[in-house]
C-alpha cells in the first residue's frame, strides 16, 4: 500500500505565473469594457412588442413565417445618466470577477489532479470560496442586472412608453446563482471526502 | 499521527447538508422527467402540426415610429425573433430535430449527474465507479451535446432564412450564433471525473486497510 503515500507536490515557479497571468488577463479585458461604457453608446436589448409594430414578414421562398412570437431589439443609448454608468461598471466587475474566480479554481483542480493530489486542500477551499462567491456575486449580478435593465428602458424611452413598441421588463430574480453555487458545493463536498480519505490512507501508512 | 480514522460516513454530513442533498436528489429527478416529457411533448406537437419554432436573426432598422418619441436617445435595430416557420425542408426540421433531442440529452444528463451525486453523498463510499462513470458520461453529452445541438439549431437558423428568403432580399440574414459554455462546462466535468478516479482508487487502499 506503500502506493498511496504520494510525495507532496511541489509548486512551480508557472504554477503560481498562470494565475497572474490569467488575473492580468481578465482584468484587462474589463478595464477595456468599462472603458467602452463610459466612453460611448451603450448597446442594450429591450423587450419588443412585434404584433403592435406590424414587423414586416416579407419572403420570396419555399417557407413562412407564420407567427412572430416575439422580437428582442438591440438598441444604443446615449447621454445615459452617471447613475447608470456606475451600475453597469458595478455589473461589469461582478462578472468579471466570478470569471476570474471560475478561471482560478479550474486552475488549482488542473494542477493538484495533474500532480496526483487531487484531493489537497487547497481545492476544497477554492470549491467552497467560489460557492459562497457565486451565491453572493451572482446573486447580486443578476440583481444589479435586472435594475440596470429597468434603468436602461426608462432612460431610453421615459417612464411612460409614447409608442406601444417596447415593453418595460419587470424586476426579476430567479436564483440561479444560488442553485449554481449548491451544486458547486456538492463538488466540494465531495473532494471534502476524497481529502479525509487521503488523510486517512496517509495516517494508516 | 494523530490523525484518526473517521467514520465512513461523514460527520460533516449533518441533518441540514441531508435535507439539502435529498431536495437535490428529489428535485434533480422531477426536473428530469418534467424537461423531457415537456419536451417531447411539444417536439412532437410541433412537427406534427407542420410547424417549426425557430429563433432566427434580424438585422433590420427599427421603424420610423419606434424612434419617434419625446426624449428618445434611441438608434437601434431588430436583433432576432421567435418565429414559427411553416414549409420547411426535410433537412431543416432533421436538423431542428436534432438540436432539440441534444438539448433535452443535455438536460437529463445533468440532472442524472446532480441525482447521482447527491445520491452517493447520503450513502457511505462516495467514490464508486458508477460516480466516476456518471462525471464521465456527463461531460461527454455536456461537450459532444452541447457541439451537435448548438450547432444545429444554428445551421437550421441559417437554412430557414435561405428558405424563407429565397431569391434573397436580405431581410432574414444568414447569421447564426455559438455559445460555448456547455462545451467549457463539460471539459470541466471530464477533469473532474479524472480526480473522482483518483478518489476511487483512495476508497479502494482504505477499505482494503480498515
Amino acid at each position: 500500500m506503500s502506493g498511496t503515500q504520494q510525495p507532496r507536490a511541489r509548486v512551480r515557479w508557472t504554477d503560481t505565473l498562470w494565475p497572474g497571468a490569467v488575473i492580468a488577463a481578465v482584468a484587462l479585458v474589463c478595464w477595456n469594457q468599462i472603458a467602452r461604457t463610459l466612453g460611448g453608446p451603450i448597446y442594450t436589448q429591450i423587450g419588443f412588442s412585434g404584433t403592435d409594430a406590424n414587423l414586416p414578414r416579407p419572403h420570396g421562398g419555399t417557407a413562412v413565417v407564420q407567427s412572430l412570437q416575439s422580437g428582442a431589439v438591440t438598441v444604443g443609448i446615449t447621454h445615459i445618466s452617471t447613475q447608470l454608468q456606475w451600475m453597469i461598471v458595478g455589473a461589469t466587475l461582478l462578472q468579471y470577477l466570478l470569471l476570474a474566480a471560475a478561471i482560478l479554481t479550474i486552475q488549482v483542480v488542473w494542477v493538484r489532479t495533474s500532480k496526483g493530489r487531487p484531493f489537497a486542500r487547497s481545492v476544497t477551499v477554492s470549491l467552497v470560496a467560489l460557492a459562497i462567491l457565486v451565491a453572493v456575486a451572482g446573486s447580486a449580478n443578476e440583481v444589479l442586472e435586472s435594475l440596470i435593465s429597468q434603468r436602461e428602458a426608462f432612460e431610453a424611452i421615459g417612464g411612460s412608453p409614447a409608442n406601444d413598441y417596447y415593453f418595460a421588463q419587470g424586476f426579476s430574480f430567479t436564483g440561479l446563482p444560488l442553485l449554481f453555487a449548491l451544486g458547486i458545493g456538492l463538488l466540494a463536498s465531495a473532494f471534502a471526502i476524497g481529502a479525509r480519505l487521503t488523510r486517512d490512507t496517509d495516517g494508516l501508512v | 499521527m494523530t490523525e484518526t480514522i473517521q467514520p465512513s460516513r461523514s460527520r460533516f454530513i449533518n441533518a441540514y447538508t441531508r435535507v439539502t442533498l435529498w431536495g437535490f436528489f428529489a428535485g434533480a429527478i422531477l426536473v428530469g422527467l418534467v424537461t423531457v416529457a415537456a419536451g417531447v411533448i411539444e417536439l412532437v406537437n410541433d412537427l406534427a402540426g407542420g410547424h417549426v419554432p425557430l429563433n432566427l436573426t434580424l438585422d433590420t432598422p427599427l421603424p420610423a415610429a419606434a424612434t419617434n418619441c419625446a426624449g428618445c436617445t434611441l438608434t437601434g435595430t431588430f436583433n432576432s425573433a421567435d418565429v414559427v416557420v411553416k414549409g420547411l425542408s426535410g433537412q431543416v426540421i432533421a436538423l431542428v430535430l436534432v438540436g432539440a433531442i441534444g438539448s433535452l440529452l443535455v438536460t437529463l444528463a445533468l440532472c442524472v449527474l446532480v441525482a447521482v451525486l447527491a445520491w452517493r453523498l447520503l450513502r457511505r463510499g462516495f467514490f464508486r465507479r458508477a460516480v466516476t462513470n456518471t462525471v464521465v458520461a456527463a461531460g461527454i453529452v455536456l461537450t459532444l451535446g452541447g457541439i451537435i445541438s448548438k450547432g444545429a439549431l444554428a445551421v437550421a437558423g441559417v437554412k430557414a432564412a435561405g428558405e424563407i428568403d429565397g431569391s434573397g432580399h436580405g431581410y432574414w440574414p444568414l447569421a447564426a450564433n455559438f455559445d460555448p459554455t456547455l462545451l467549457s462546462f463539460g471539459l470541466v466535468l471530464l477533469l473532474i471525473a479524472t480526480a473522482f478516479e483518483y478518489g476511487q482508487r483512495l476508497q479502494k487502499e482504505t477499505e482494503g486497510l480498515v
